[in-house]
């Protein structure tokens, strides 16, 4: 005899949980037939609503709330009581279990046995929130937190020698991490590189490129010795006239950009005509590492999002050893939206990887990966739905725009943030308009979780892995798209913070640069012509121009202000032209681009300071040679930002922390 | 005949309709045009980069007209009428530096049209125009200086009085950094001595240059007969849609202005040619400008 109910039984559950006009946990306690195993099986005697009222655990003001939600939400009563932190989970799960007739067992106290684990069925544990439990006399418990789970029908249906227990959804997750933490580890780091080695940067510099770079160098060393002069001619002119094409082709950007109709807009309306009931469940993970303090703002922040609240699965992403936010993570009594993965220790130490350990455990149709410090519109992940329902099958990734919320508080924050304006408001809408690949920004980025995984997630060596996963996406034919949604973070405070990050992204993007380039035909044939202009001039042009742009402009600017006689052999006519248009057009370029981004962001108390954006161009190739040296002796080393510096972030700490 | 009850006077239907409204203007040039022609007026010394030039501009036109919302049709014969009634007869000036002529052609007709669209579906992306143009313009003629610095200074007016631009200084960064940045590589390096720089014709922006000889207005007006009636046919549909505004305002001090240049003699840097340029150009620029949809339908 099967275990579920035969489909003309279901049907009657189903109609009768219809009739009921009550979820499914409270309506289906005709189902004990699935429970037949179970020893205290017996029928609900009521709905699992009014046994929380019973218990004491919710009052009926929260009941009738909850059915309200329910109704609008679309969710189990459960799932809602849950999120909006009105019962204690473990006492729920007790409920429940009492509800469907089922044992409950404290996985903490009573572990599983590990032995009856499927390592490939791993990832099906985690999506359906169940596990192999204990076997008895040829009698297999399976421990789950969702009794009434299609999914978990399907998995055990035609097994007679199968029983359920209760559990809660954090036994399992905590369980199941324990004993697969290792292998979800191993798969977080390598999977990528074993499955797609092509496109993976844990070899830096393939044996190909390093012969081409040698043979390259061979020739220009030796082109020096013989014609020194017409050797550093033809290079600097080289140099100069792709600066300018870089250049040229970022003002082509800014200026597509400044229409009203570039970038996709998703209004108002149509967020608002999105039914909560259709929405799918939004994963959400916060990969934190030694940022205790910022996390009280973030749970505000994702509290404070409009989107029901029981389809969110937000994951706290925390390093293994980092007992300071995971006590602090603790100590926030979250309610049960919110869960703590623990990564384990393991090498490389990187955002990607911890990202790929929990991309193993989302449960959600669509993921968004935010920071510490990320204040997101509240309508974003909606926008983010509508974005996906609008651009079709073929969209893996919908990004959203960054900005600061600190702009005003010193000169750095405020060229941070028109720099931002520029990259979020400018640059990005207007690739997506020529449909190119866009290098996806750092957070707030939204994806289609099966494409996610079906491209292998992000690549844990990588240091700038959302700029290479976007570019993965558009080589494996996929599109990225733009939302007008903005999520607001801290702008560094601090030069040597800022020198590290920046060294970091400018690290990344030569391993992305050189990873797409190891087979540059292929590369070709995946994203044609317009993939590898953006590769090119966008990508590796943002790197090419903060290593050249000292070396370019200051010998220059010193022969045009002291016309010295050593270096004007090397600035023939057409290479004086060249060089008097880069630094008139390039500078201007620069500094006018910037000036044009804060006018579209509306800070108008910037555009005074894009006058200073040729100062800030030289940090910014300090920090292009840091991360080549870093590229050099340490490629995978993960140059951690500091966040919560601002004096806005210290008072919201404050703030916070009273509300929580 | 009591006029209190009598219906409201209408334009004929034809006119009134989008796709047929440019029909006007250029019916009206070409016919002037032939007749020109047939007195000889028509200069045919024609130079090869002229010819390609003025082709390429006419092209550009007519991708733009299209890419606005006209008809491939309406482009195509807009675009041709431009090119042999209007910048054929301009370009065939032997003494013309053909770059820097149909450079300056580009630069009117950009902000002019920049203009007319401003604050109607775009605000940043026309200010971004005007701010390029103006900074290129400064190496350009004459005319295209004047256009330039009197449009720009119009738009720095337009953008205070109607728009939220921040402070007064932000909106002038915005305006005229590009411009500032072009006169101070070309400033610089002279004042450095190391290169001999394009030096701008800023005498056209001088007033004391101009010596105004009202006789010679007659003579202009008859020279240039076809451009001005072009200029007038496309003001008047302008006028006719509602169109009218403060583009076409600027455009006719402009030409105002090069008109007084025109008859100040050598001096101002001014010549007929660049006269008959604004018109033509500007008149174009104006024509584009006017939305290929009815502002109802629009609004739909």
């Amino acid at each position: 005899m099967s275990p579920f109910p035969q489909p003309d039984e279901e049907l009657k559950t189903r109609a009768a949980a219809a009739a009921a006009g009550a979820g499914s946990y409270e309506a289906r306690g005709d189902r004990v037939s699935v429970y037949q195993h179970s020893e205290t099986a017996e029928e609900p005697r009521f709905r699992i609503g009014e046994l929380l009222v019973e218990a004491g655990l919710i009052t009926a003001e929260q009941r009738d709330e909850a059915l309200r939600l329910q109704k609008s939400w679309g969710s189990r009563l459960g799932d809602i009581v849950l999120a909006m932190g009105w019962v204690k989970p473990l006492r729920f799960y007790e409920t429940l279990a009492a509800h469907f007739g089922l044992d409950f067992v404290n996985l903490i106290e009573q572990p599983p046995d590990e032995t009856l684990f499927m390592p490939a069925d791993y990832g099906t544990y985690a999506q359906h929130l169940f596990l192999p439990w204990r076997k008895s006399a040829g009698v297999l418990s399976v421990a789950t937190a969702e009794p009434d789970s299609q999914d978990l029908r399907n998995y055990w249906r035609g097994r007679t020698d199968v029983c359920f227990v209760m559990t809660s959804k954090f036994d399992i997750l905590w369980e199941l991490q324990r004993v697969a933490g290792p292998e979800f580890s191993k798969q977080a780091v390598f999977h990528l590189a074993h499955s797609n080695p092509q496109h993976s940067a844990q070899q830096v510099v393939t044996r190909p490129q390093k012969i081409v770079g040698l043979v390259g160098a061979i020739a220009l060393a030796l082109t020096f010795y013989w014609q020194p002069l017409w050797s550093a001619i033809v290079l600097n002119a080289a140099l100069n006239s792709t600066l300018l094409i870089c250049f040229l082709f970022r003002a082509f950007l800014c200026w597509l950009s400044c229409s009203e109709n570039t970038g996709m807009k998703i209004t108002h309306e149509e967020v608002q005509a999105l039914s909560n009931a259709d929405l799918p469940i939004y994963s959400v993970l916060v990969p934190m590492f030694k940022e205790p303090d910022v996390l009280p703002i973030l749970a505000g922040a994702l509290r404070r999002m409009d989107y029901p609240r029981s389809k969110l699965d937000i994951k706290l992403v925390l390093e293994d050893g980092d007992y300071e936010t995971i006590q602090a993570a603790k100590d926030l009594a979250l309610d049960a939206t919110f869960e703590i993965i623990r990564v384990p220790r393991s090498q490389p130490q990187t955002k990607p990887k911890a990202c790929n350990y929990a991309l193993r455990l989302a449960r959600g149709k669509y993921l968004t990966i935010y920071d510490a410090e990320d204040k997101p519109e509240p309508d974003q992940l909606k926008k983010a739905v509508a974005a996906f329902n609008r651009l079709g099958e073929l969209t893996a990734c919908v990004q959203s725009r960054l900005n600061y919320f600190n702009p005003e508080e010193n000169w750095l924050t405020r060229m941070f943030t028109l720099e931002y304006s520029l990259w979020f408001e400018m640059f990005l809408p207007a690739l997506d308009r020529m449909q190119m690949p866009i290098p996806l920004g750092g957070t707030s980025n939204h994806f289609d979780i099966a494409k996610l995984r079906e491209v292998g997630g992000w690549d844990p060596f990588n240091v700038t892995e959302d700029a290479d996963l976007g570019m993965r996406f558009a080589a494996l034919g996929y599109r990225v798209g733009m939302v007008n949604s903005v999520t607001y973070e801290e702008a560094n405070t601090r030069l040597g913070n800022w020198i590290r990050q920046r060294s970091r992204w400018l690290k990344g993007y030569m391993q992305t640069w050189l990873v797409n380039m190891r087979h540059p035909l292929k590369f070709f044939r995946e994203v044609k012509s317009r993939g590898l202009v953006c590769l090119h001039l966008f990508v590796g042009g943002a790197v090419l121009s903060g290593l050249a742009y000292p070396f370019m402009m200051i010998p220059f600017i010193i022969w045009v202000i002291t016309g010295t006689s050593a270096l004007k052999p090397f600035y023939p006519y057409p290479v004086f032209l060249i060089g008097i248009t880069n630094l008139t057009v390039g500078i201007g370029c620069l500094v006018y681009l910037s000036m044009l981004a804060a006018a579209k962001r509306k800070h108008w108390k910037l555009v005074w300071y894009a006058l200073t954006t040729p100062v800030y161009w030289f940090l910014h190739s300090v920090a292009a040679y840091k991360g080549l040296w870093q590229l050099a002796t340490n490629p995978f080393y993960w140059e951690k930002t500091v966040h919560g510096l601002s004096k806005l972030t210290t008072v919201e700490i404050a703030q916070a922390a009273s509300q929580n | 005949m009591d006029l209190a009850n009598s219906p409201p006077w209408r334009l004929p239907k034809p006119l009134l309709k989008t796709e047929d409204g440019p029909a006007l203007p250029i019916a009206l040039n070409l016919l002037f045009v032939l007749a020109l022609a047939a007195v000889g007026n028509w200069q045919t010394t024609l130079a090869p980069d002229s010819l390609l030039l003025a082709s390429g501009l006419c092209g550009l036109w007519r991708i733009h007209l299209q890419s606005e919302g006209r008809s491939w049709a309406w482009s195509s014969v807009l675009a041709s009428a431009g090119f042999f009634g209007l910048l054929l007869p301009i370009s065939s000036t032997p003494d013309l530096h053909a770059l820097q002529f149909f450079g300056g052609a580009a630069i009117v007709y950009g902000m002019t049209w920049s203009f007319a669209v401003f604050g109607r579906d775009e605000i940043l992306r026309p200010l971004a125009n005007i701010a390029f143009l103006l900074g290129v313009a400064v190496f350009a003629p004459a005319a295209a200086i004047l256009s330039a610095v009197l449009i720009s200074v119009l738009f720095f007016v337009v953008c205070r009085w109607k728009f939220e631009t921040g402070r007064w200084w932000d909106t002038a960064l915005l305006i005229f950094t590009p411009a500032v940045f072009a006169a101070l590589a070309i400033y610089g390096l002279r004042w450095l001595g190391l290169r001999s720089v394009y030096s701008p014709e800023i005498s056209a922006l001088l007033p004391n240059h101009y010596v105004v000889s009202v006789g010679s207005f007659p003579a202009i007006i008859t020279q240039l007969y076809a451009s001005f009636v072009f200029f007038a046919a496309v003001v008047l549909l302008r006028l006719i849609k509602s169109e009218i505004g403060r583009a076409d305002l600027a455009l006719m001090i402009i030409i105002g202005l090069l008109m007084l240049g025109a008859v100040s003699g050598k001096s101002t840097g001014v010549g007929i040619r660049d006269v008959a340029l604004c018109l033509a150009v500007g008149g174009a620029a104006l024509l584009s400008a006017l939305p290929a949809k009815p502002k109802h339908e629009a609004a739909l």
